[in-house]
């Protein structure tokens, strides 16, 4: 006798949700699909409540295939050479279930055994390309925001939350073959002390630099100040974990809550980074916030502002080189330690009343006020195009 | 495809300036607003054969990416720095913010354009247009992977990082037939 159920009908469909569809309306039943963690795959729409919150309830003894059926459900469990793939539900008694409706559903249940199994299996092959993933995301190689966050859950990462991006880079250029290896060691120490501080760091290798990505959750967002403090914090230890690395310096890019913007984070943190050593050349931790002129001076020939250098400082620089008074050095210390005589004078280790002299020497020899804040302005900024042009052979 | 960094190589002293690079391009790119390549002329006119062809150098750190407010740049796993027009507005900040002056607006459409590598040709297996097409063999392709770029330098350079590489001129030899020789034997 020919069943009254078309199972051919699953053929024609590719999707879970459609062969699911189907199956509800041939054979008038309320259908779900529950993944092997608990939570719902799909549903159809008129399965009531109670079914899904009697499941909820009951999660733990299901997970633990300790029941397979619950008063007015039938429970199928899905799986392919023991590996499990989750449940299918049915709103219905498995006793009031005809032998037909009971053929069908063990169709059904091959269907969606092979859908889950391939879904797993794209699904495992994603996670081996990882590194692809991460390279896609940081440089904006990709379509949509929410196929990124989609994918990144594959890694347990919510992109969903704003993310720091971070780029570590040694200083100086290392002998061949040792790059790797100080990279791998950078990158060892950092992930373990990072883990401390933050949920699930990632980092990844991008030919000479350790760029990595840390989720501020939306709730505590840190400031960049606090942000940078922690990082300071466990610069240190990893300095005394690892006395042998390398100098090595750290920048750091803005936060943007959306993932389509964290290439715009990593150009930042590569900038401030590479820009950071015209402050301090080794062991620095730079943002891209604070860089300020620093930024649009990097824009301009240096051959340019070696001009604008010697117009303004021109005479400075040469008292100092007749004299070797090292005026140039007071100068910048005074603006380095924002125009504070007392924070100067502790970092030049002179008296404060020694570093007002000098100051009233260097105005006196530049023929400036520096109380004008139109000449404060005009030999900060030399001082900082001057450290440009120190670190800049041309 | 693991990622990687396709790049230029110029050898300076084969460059002959025959603009051979450009016409290539503005050939292969027919619906852009001239070439993405050109040719100039350098050096302080110590050496007769002073040219550099340049395009897009496809940084590893590109100004485009981090300055366009709709995100039209992407790199892609080659290495690669592709625009998408569609997305494009004509801000020119981009254009503004190459220190190579790589991207450019085409007067038509309004929007920026730059260089793609070719990537149609790459697909197939074959050398960019500009690469394939140089009669010195002064221009070639190349991947860049393991190289670190230097510290110093001009600081846009430093960052930016671009993915290109200068083989240095040579002063050019001259051979002289010495005199009396008659080189056809007779």
């Amino acid at each position: 006798m020919a069943s009254e159920y078309d199972a051919n009908q699953l053929w024609r469909h590719n999707t879970i949700e459609e062969k699911m569809n189907i199956a509800s309306q041939q054979l008038a039943l309320e259908l779900a699909v529950i993944e092997p963690m608990g939570d719902v795959r799909y549903k159809t729409d008129a399965l009531s409540e109670s079914v899904l919150s009697l499941l909820r309830n009951r999660r733990q003894a299901l997970l633990k295939m300790q029941e397979k059926s619950f008063p007015g459900i039938t429970l199928r469990a899905l799986s392919i050479k023991s590996q499990p793939l989750g449940w299918l539900v049915v709103e219905q008694d498995a006793a009031e279930l005809t032998a037909a409706q009971a053929d069908f559903l063990d169709q059904l249940v091959h269907h969606l055994n092979f859908l889950l199994w391939h879904e797993q299996e794209i699904i495992r092959e994603q996670r081996n390309h990882r590194e692809q993933f991460l390279y896609d995301l940081l440089y904006h190689n990709f379509e949509t925001s929410d196929e990124m966050i989609k994918l990144g859950k594959l890694w347990n990462l919510d992109l969903e939350l704003p993310h720091h991006v971070m780029v570590i880079e040694f200083d100086n250029p290392l002998p061949a073959g040792q790059e790797k290896y100080f990279l791998d060691v950078l990158e060892h120490d950092w992930s373990r002390f990072l883990a401390s501080r933050f949920a699930q760091p990632v980092m990844i290798q991008l030919r000479d630099q350790l760029v990595v990505l840390l989720a501020d959750s939306a709730r505590n967002l840190r400031s960049q100040g606090d942000f940078t403090k922690i990082i300071r914090l466990l610069m240190t230890q990893v300095r005394e974990r690892s006395p042998q690395l390398p100098p090595f310096s750290l920048g750091i890019g803005r936060l943007y809550p959306l993932a389509s913007d964290l290439c715009r984070s990593l150009q930042e943190a590569r900038q401030a980074v590479s820009l950071g050593r015209f402050r301090q050349p080794e062991n620095g931790i730079t943002c891209y916030e604070e860089l300020g002129v620093l930024k649009l001076l990097s824009h301009i020939r240096t051959e340019e502002l070696d001009d604008f250098v010697q117009e303004t400082l021109g005479p400075l620089l040469e008292y100092d080189e007749e004299n070797n008074t090292g005026y140039l050095d007071t100068l910048e210390a005074y603006f380095q330690e924002n125009e504070s005589l007392p924070k100067a004078s502790e970092r030049l280790f002179i008296h404060v009343n020694t570093l007002r002299n000098r100051l009233k020497k260097i105005q006196e020899i530049l023929g400036v006020e520096l109380g004008q804040a139109s000449d404060r302005v005009r030999f900060y900024v030399a001082c900082q195009a001057i450290r440009i042009i120190k670190r800049t052979k041309y | 495809m693991k990622p990687h960094q396709l790049g230029f190589e110029v050898d300076l002293s084969k460059c002959v300036g025959c603009r051979a690079c450009e016409l290539a391009c503005a050939r292969q790119h027919p619906e852009a607003d001239g070439s993405f390549r050109h040719v100039e002329r350098v050096g302080d006119g110590t050496r007769s054969q002073a040219f550099l062809t340049l395009g897009c150098n496809h940084c590893a750190s590109p100004e485009c990416i981090r300055v366009c407010p709709e995100n039209c740049y992407d790199k892609l796993r080659n290495g690669v720095v592709i625009h998408h027009s569609e997305r494009c507005i004509g801000c020119e900040r981009c254009v503004g913010a190459c220190p190579y002056g790589a991207p450019h607006i085409n007067a038509k459409t309004g929007k920026a354009e730059k260089c793609d590598f070719c990537l149609d040709r790459l697909k197939e297996g074959k050398k960019p247009t500009c690469v394939e097409l140089c009669p010195a063999g002064a221009l070639k392709m190349i991947t860049l992977d393991e190289e670190r770029t230097d510290c110093s330098g001009d600081p846009l350079v430093r960052y930016t990082r671009p993915s290109m590489r200068f083989i240095e001129a040579r002063e050019p030899v001259c051979f002289w037939r010495k005199e009396g020789k008659n080189i056809h034997g007779k």
